[in-house]
């Protein structure tokens, strides 16, 4: 079940706000923690009922291992060594469940072209949100190892994980910030400030998605998947289109999380703050999918050894956290590839910091975006040839075609070999589709962005009118086959 | 203000809201999906209304014609006068490929719909895509029929609202769409074409585009595997199968990777004979045979099936039309091969 469905908008959640919320004016806790879960179980088999076993024996299995180690029941007189194997024994179960449904296919294409083998793809299907809650739980077990978890109950814990609003794609939630979140007692009863928060923020969620993101995704997918060929300008109308789709796609959806959470008086940490607006690729990464940068720092880098080694160490540490998050975005070299482009900016990043010179800011964030662009289109490409497709035409002056309306103010280039009349036919686009890329471009840099405006939330006439056009035109787009891009994650 | 006041005022706006656009689709019914009309005219959901209307009243047809929007200004009656105690329904859908065709005769051949003859025509845009269109009628999908009502009710189509209040005589791409045979009119076009055709040719902007040749045949295996399932359903269901490929205008024609194309060809006669009416030919060059480059006149579709059934009282050119099987394709592939150099050569 899709956030922006009418079957979530009007039966799913009006009936789990009301049920869970009655139940607790019943007093009735616990029961309603369990219908939670039960409902949160359902949203997810809503896609393929066949996963929803792997989910329950993955909680089953992480909370015995995580609560062990936390109590340290059973390693009592067996020592640390036990301890960490332990923990390495939960850590490896968790990413050989997550190389099988989501790497295998992968792994045997690449052996069979290594050993000229003929071994048959698995096709398996992937379960929805196995990476999110695989490191989810990954984390769990670390904290429970490092004795920074103090709960120990099984049906907190199935909420920490299924928890509706975060389970398909994050935020990804530490154990520590939300289970005091579950036990508290205000959280049990309405709160009206939360729903008017709530509502407003999810109504800006579905904008994003349903009305920008799913607008310039027409560009991006006709550019990327359709297209045989590409001028200059359609390829970068292509690659930025694509840029502004994926921020406003997944932005979109944690705003849509953060405001479902709300309603249910929870909070999720922030993932996004304006990340196109970064003047180098190390403020980019504080600013977009923050609960990832978060886990990979926490539980990847940091365990290398961080920044507390020699440089050469620490360019090692920076490449190989930044491989692993791409191999983490998905089974491909284009999606390797492009870890590696952000682990190397990362070390260009460093280097230069310690040379000392400073850049204005424009040219810092020209660099910066046109990197980051650039680098989507490895992220974005089905394959390297749609990628080189792309890249070829932003870069090449072989191919440049203008509108026909501009021929008279440059007579002189066709002699140039530049070319006059349809000059986006094959992204569909026209001169709309330019002011999109300026109307994308004006709203990452020129506004605050959606959590700073619900934190700005002022209770009145204004904000209400605001929050329910933005909601009243998302709903009347609302196009039941348009997946958010990171359920592919 | 307080939060409850806030959170009322915002139920309200959307409940007036809602009703509004609620009520406006379902009295005006832009998309003419909440009664049933006999002429549907503008921007019309023809997968859904085929599809809703065959459920009440397939037991008149026994026969369908299928494709694209090309075969949709081909008459019924063009092919019913071949195929005797038969009775066609030309169950055109916009921008179908054959995933589209064979969803929906998975749905005809579970619903018990009576299939004698299925008349279809293939174009090459299946080179680029032959996955079904997500459009199709929630119940062909089995998906729920009452959220595809939801979300026509409660969505916004300015386009089609206004069309329908007020169908606008400079359309030029009007549609009108008989239901009880499914075939269309271009109204506009038509009568340009008939106050001034030699004028209407040289304006007509799409003969005008000059095309590369860029589009490959990258959906090679897909095609393969659903040209194997709606034979096998055919043979299963003893329906006699017409495979027909669409005559491109030149202009369109100009775009596909020739060794592509007749890769396409060759896979397709693999499956099936066929007759194939694409390339270069008196018909496909003379733009006088079509509104636009994608779709051709009505006469066009009466030569089809005149040299398809054999009719040697319709004068059909000679280059228009060829039996192809898996016996004679390479021949003919080399044939072709070297009409297209002669045609390229003449250009």
């Amino acid at each position: 079940m899709l956030f922006n469905s009418y079957q979530f908008i009007l039966l799913f959640l009006p009936i789990v706000f009301f049920v869970y919320f009655y139940l607790n004016s019943k007093r009735l806790t616990e029961v309603g923690k369990y219908f939670l879960v039960f409902s949160s179980l359902f949203f997810y088999s809503w896609w393929n009922v066949g996963y929803l076993f792997l989910i329950i024996i993955s909680m089953i299995f992480n909370y015995s291992v995580g609560s062990a180690l936390g109590r340290r029941v059973l390693i009592l007189g067996f020592g640390e060594r036990v301890r960490k194997s332990f923990l390495i024994v939960g850590v490896i179960s968790n990413i050989s469940l997550l190389v099988y449904f989501k790497y295998s296919d992968f792994l045997i294409v690449n052996i069979n072209f290594l050993i000229g083998n003929n071994i048959e793809l698995l096709n398996l299907a992937l379960p929805l949100a196995i990476s999110f809650f695989t490191f989810q739980q990954i984390a769990y077990l670390v904290d429970s190892y490092r004795g920074e978890t103090t709960e120990y109950n099984f049906l907190n814990y199935a909420l920490f994980v299924t928890f509706f609003p975060q389970l398909i794609a994050g935020p990804i939630v530490h154990h520590k910030e939300m289970m005091p979140q579950f036990s508290r007692k205000q959280t049990k009863i309405i709160n009206y400030r939360n729903i008017v928060s709530g509502i407003f923020i999810f109504s800006i969620g579905l904008f994003k998605k349903v009305v920008i993101a799913d607008s310039f995704a027409v560009y991006a997918t006709s550019g990327f998947d359709i297209a045989t060929s590409l001028n200059l300008f359609e390829a970068w109308i292509s690659s930025l289109s694509y840029t502004f789709q994926l921020y406003f796609d997944f932005s979109g959806y944690t705003d849509m999380a953060v405001g479902l959470a709300l309603l249910f008086n929870i909070r999720l940490p922030l993932n996004f703050n304006s990340p196109y607006k970064a003047t180098n690729i190390q403020d980019f990464w504080r600013r977009w999918h923050v609960t990832l940068s978060r886990f990979l720092r926490d539980y990847v880098y940091i365990p290398l050894g961080g920044s507390r080694v020699s440089s050469y160490r620490i360019y090692f540490n920076l490449m190989t956290t930044f491989i692993l998050g791409g191999i983490w975005h998905g089974a491909g070299w284009t999606f390797i590839f492009w870890g590696a482009l952000h682990g190397g900016a990362l070390v260009v990043h460093r280097l230069w910091c310690e040379l000392g010179i400073r850049l204005w800011a424009w040219l810092a964030w020209l660099i910066t975006i046109n990197f980051i662009n650039i680098a989507w289109i490895f992220f974005r490409a089905r394959e390297w040839g749609d990628a080189v497709k792309v890249l070829n035409a932003m870069f090449s002056l072989d191919d440049i075609c203008l509108p026909s309306s501009l021929f008279f103010l440059f007579k002189f280039m066709p002699e140039y070999g530049v070319k006059f009349g349809d000059w986006l036919s094959a992204i569909d686009g026209d001169k709309i589709t330019v002011l999109m890329i300026l109307l994308g471009f004006s709203l990452v840099l020129l506004f605050s962005n959606s959590m700073q405006q619900l934190n700005n939330l002022k209770i009145n006439y204004k904000s209400s009118i605001y929050s329910v056009i933005m909601f009243i035109v998302s709903f009347f787009m609302i196009n039941d086959n348009s997946i958010f891009l990171y359920f592919n994650f | 203000m307080s939060a409850k006041k806030w959170l009322r005022q915002w139920g309200l706006m959307f409940f007036i809201c809602l009703s509004i656009v609620g009520i406006v689709n379902y009295v005006i019914d832009p998309q003419y999906i909440f009664k049933n009309y006999t002429i549907y005219r503008g921007q019309l959901d023809v997968r859904f209304s085929k599809v809703n209307y065959l459920k009440e009243n397939n037991g008149i047809y026994n026969s369908y014609m299928m494709g694209s929007s090309r075969i949709g200004t081909t008459h019924p009656s063009s092919v019913e006068k071949y195929e005797r105690n038969k009775k066609f329904y030309n169950f055109w859908i916009g921008g179908a490929n054959l995933g589209d065709i064979l969803v929906h005769l998975k749905y005809f051949i579970k619903e018990k719909y009576s299939i004698k003859t299925l008349y279809i025509q293939v174009g090459l845009q299946n080179m680029k895509s032959v996955s079904y269109d997500v459009r199709a009628h929630p119940e062909v999908l089995d998906n729920s029929l009452y959220i595809f009502y939801i979300k026509n009710l409660f969505s916004v189509f300015y386009d089609a609202v206004f069309l329908k209040l007020f169908p606008s005589e400079n359309d030029i791409n009007l549609i009108e769409m008989e239901i009880n045979n499914g075939y269309f009119k271009f109204i506009n076009r038509d009568l340009l074409i008939e106050s001034n055709k030699g004028n209407y040719v040289h304006i007509e902007d799409s003969f005008k585009l000059n095309n590369k040749r860029s589009v490959h045949f990258t959906t090679k295996k897909d095609f393969g595997i659903i040209l194997f399932e709606l034979n096998k359903l055919c043979r299963k269901n003893n329906i006699k199968l017409i495979t027909f490929v669409t005559p491109h205008n030149k202009v369109m024609m100009d775009s596909y990777v020739l060794e592509d194309y007749f890769e396409f060809l060759r896979v397709l006669s693999k499956y099936n004979s066929f007759y194939d009416f694409s390339g270069y030919n008196s018909v496909t060059t003379n733009n006088y045979n079509y509104y636009e480059s994608s779709h051709y006149l009505p006469k066009v579709g009466e030569l089809i099936s005149a040299r398809i059934f054999g009719d040697e009282t319709i004068f059909i050119p000679k280059d228009f039309g060829f039996l192809v099987t898996n016996k004679n394709i390479e021949g003919y592939l080399d044939s072709k091969r070297s009409n297209i150099s002669e045609y390229e050569l003449k250009k």
